[in-house]
C-alpha cells in the first residue's frame, strides 16, 4: 500500500493538471470603476506630506512644552529652600 | 521570451501610469492582460464559480485603487499576485470564522485508495485535495497552496505572504505534516 506521503505528493500532482474555468470580469470591474465604487486611494506621497505637515507644526511645540516644564519647581521644594532664610 | 516579458512589462508600466493621470480606460487592457491567470490563482481559494469570479473581481479592484502605492520595484503581475494572495487569504479567514467549510464524503476517499491518482480525473483529485487543504486552517492553507500545490519557492512564498523566509520554512513543513495525518486518517477511517 502506498504510503501517506507518497499518495499527498501524487495527489498534488494531479491536482495541479485540473482545468480552472475562464472568466471575464472585465466588464464588471470597469463598471466598479466607473460608478465610483472603486476609486484611486491616496498614495503613499500624500500620506507622507501629512505626517511631514502634522510634524512640522508638533516639533515646535514639543521644544516649548519641554522648556517650559524645565522651569516649574516642586512647591515643596521651593519652601524648604525658603525654609533657611525663613529661619534666620 | 524575454522579449515578450519585457514588452509585457512595459506595457503595464504604461498601462499604470496612464491610469494614475486618469485615463481609467488603460485598466481595462491591464485586466484583460492578467484576469485568466488571477482567475487560475483564485480557484485554489474558491472553488464555487460564482464565489470565484467575485474573488477575480475584487482583486482587480484593490489593485485598481492601490496603483497609487505600485513602485514598479518589481514587475507588476508580482505586485498584483500579492493582492490576490491577500485578497485569498482574507476569504479563508471569513470562511473559517462563519465555519463554511464543507468536508469530502467518505466514498470519495474509498475511491481514492482504491486506484492511483495519477489516473483518476484531475477535477476530481482536485477536489479531494481541496476539500482535504480546507481543514487546516488558514495559514497552513495558504502555506500549502502557495508552496506545495503551486509550487512556489521559499523566497516567492514568503513575498506573497509578508512572513519571513524562516517562518515560511516552518510554516510549510508543519502544514505539511498536518496535512499528512489528515490523508492517513481520511484513508484509515475506510
Amino acid at each position: 500500500m502506498m504510503n501517506h506521503e507518497n499518495l499527498l505528493a501524487k495527489l498534488i500532482s494531479r491536482a495541479r493538471q485540473e482545468a480552472c474555468p475562464r472568466v471575464d470580469v472585465t466588464r464588471r470591474v470597469m463598471a466598479a470603476i466607473y460608478s465610483g465604487q472603486a476609486a484611486l486611494n491616496p498614495g503613499v506621497d500624500a500620506l507622507v506630506w501629512v505626517a511631514v505637515a502634522s510634524f512640522a507644526v508638533a516639533a515646535p511645540l514639543a521644544v516649548f512644552a519641554f522648556t517650559g516644564s524645565q522651569t516649574w519647581v516642586d512647591p515643596l521644594m521651593a519652601a524648604l529652600v525658603d525654609l533657611p532664610g525663613w529661619l534666620i | 521570451m524575454n522579449g515578450a516579458s519585457h514588452t509585457g512589462a512595459s506595457d503595464d508600466l504604461r498601462d499604470v501610469e496612464s491610469c494614475r493621470n486618469g485615463n481609467t480606460e488603460a485598466y481595462r487592457r491591464i485586466v484583460e492582460r492578467y484576469q485568466q491567470r488571477i482567475a487560475r490563482m483564485m480557484w485554489r481559494f474558491a472553488r464555487d464559480p460564482e464565489t470565484h469570479e467575485d474573488l477575480v473581481q475584487e482583486v482587480f479592484i484593490e489593485a485598481f485603487q492601490s496603483l497609487p502605492t505600485f513602485r514598479a520595484r518589481a514587475p507588476f503581475e508580482h505586485w498584483l499576485a500579492r493582492i490576490a494572495t491577500h485578497v485569498g487569504y482574507r476569504h479563508w479567514r471569513m470562511q473559517a470564522r462563519r465555519a463554511e467549510i464543507e468536508t469530502v464524503p467518505l466514498e470519495d476517499w474509498h475511491e481514492l485508495t482504491a486506484s492511483d491518482p495519477e489516473e483518476m480525473d484531475a477535477e476530481k483529485v482536485a477536489e479531494l485535495l481541496y476539500g482535504l487543504i480546507a481543514q487546516l486552517p488558514a495559514r497552513d492553507r495558504l502555506v500549502m497552496t502557495l508552496r506545495y500545490i503551486e509550487d512556489r519557492s521559499v523566497e516567492e512564498t514568503s513575498r506573497l505572504t509578508g512572513w519571513s523566509v524562516s517562518m515560511v520554512k516552518v510554516q510549510a513543513w508543519r502544514a505539511r505534516r498536518k496535512l499528512e495525518k489528515l490523508l492517513e486518517k481520511a484513508c484509515g477511517g475506510l
